[in-house]
């Protein structure tokens, strides 16, 4: 687990850099909207802990999303303060089910050979 | 929290100097981070909001990007530039690509061109450069303009429009100063008459330009939609 923490925690780790994106689409798939801070906290909780964002690859991935169109933002006033929420496009839908079953393969896969 | 801690959160980032493009949601990145510092872990304003400048201090990290300040920039602002110039810059690099390939493709596949075509061609491609920022120019001169008067929050475009109007005027100036231009463009496509320094001044270095001012253009309507997106907040 100790491992784990300090992947999660490195901010320029190739192997969580490379995952990010896939976990911004599945946390977005699950939440249907979702703003930036929410993001970081979600992450957080559904690994109890072990997975902090680091805010700086965080933000540009998500703006990078956006350009590509694979998820679309939306300003909304919540009890009088302004949250900038994402949501996934179509296009960003069917990119999800295509890494969300190549994260799936790739993890077992890995499972697999480290449980040798 | 209250309305003097909200504002001392805002006069944060703007002395970092974040850009208006990511400036709404780092701020309520702020206020929310802090005010469950606040809560879950029972500490006053001032620690709540020293152990979020914390946990965002490799973000605010200084480093230099002559591309969009001559002063260094906060690494988080470093890091947008780049997830938004890169795929703009192999766009616009695509784009000067085709530009420099089309008449060969015409000339091979085709038939042999004549100097009308060419003249035509650069004047077609300079004029839809100039028409597109023109026009975008005049179409959201309203937005820039206050933009530019609220020096307190920068926007990633500003050195952009400079680079791109400086950029198309040099393009005048080669076309409306140089009369062989299009002839240089017949002879190397044409009669594959190449010479170095010719080859380099009126073909290589046109394409590089016109490629740049795709790149900056792109990057100009990407910014401008997500600052529209925003600027509510801020007018």
């Amino acid at each position: 687990m100790q491992c784990i923490r300090k992947l999660g925690m490195a901010k320029n780790n190739k192997l969580y850099k490379g995952t990010l994106q896939n976990i911004i689409l599945q946390l977005l798939a699950k939440e249907v909207k979702m703003y930036g801070y929410q993001m970081t906290q979600r992450a957080k909780e559904i690994t109890k802990g072990e997975l902090e964002m680091t805010e700086g690859a965080l933000y540009p991935l998500l703006h990078k999303l956006e350009d590509d169109g694979l998820i679309t933002s939306e300003l909304q006033n919540i009890n009088g303060r302004d949250r900038k929420y994402y949501f996934l496009t179509e296009k960003g839908k069917k990119q999800h089910s295509v890494y969300e079953t190549e994260m799936k393969r790739f993890i077992f896969n890995l499972n697999s050979i480290f449980n040798i | 929290m209250t309305t003097q801690e909200r504002e001392l959160i805002r006069e944060y980032l703007v002395a970092y100097k974040i850009p208006i493009e990511v400036f709404q949601e780092v701020e309520n990145h702020f206020i929310e981070q802090t005010e469950d510092y606040k809560v879950k872990e029972n500490l006053s304003f001032d620690e709540a909001f020293e152990k979020t400048e914390e946990a965002w201090k490799d973000e605010f990290k200084l480093v230099k990007n002559v591309w969009i300040s001559n002063l260094p920039i906060p690494s988080i602002t470093n890091q947008l530039f780049k997830a938004q110039f890169i795929p703009c810059l192999k766009q616009g690099a695509s784009a000067g690509l085709f530009i420099f390939i089309l008449p060969f493709l015409l000339h091979y596949f085709v038939a042999n061109l004549n100097l009308d075509f060419y003249t035509w061609y650069l004047d077609a491609i300079l004029a839809t450069i100039t028409i597109t920022t023109l026009f975008s120019f005049l179409k959201n001169y309203k937005l820039y303009n206050s933009l530019k008067n609220n020096a307190k929050i920068p926007f990633l475009n500003k050195h952009f429009l400079t680079n791109l109007s400086i950029s198309l005027s040099f393009l005048f100036q080669i076309f409306y100063n140089v009369k062989s231009f299009p002839e240089e463009w017949f002879n190397f496509y044409e009669k594959q008459d190449y010479d170095f320094w010719s080859t380099s001044l009126f073909i290589v270095f046109p394409i590089i330009i016109f490629s740049f001012s795709i790149t900056s253009l792109l990057f100009y309507f990407r910014n401008v939609s997500k600052i529209k997106k925003g600027l509510y907040k801020y007018s």
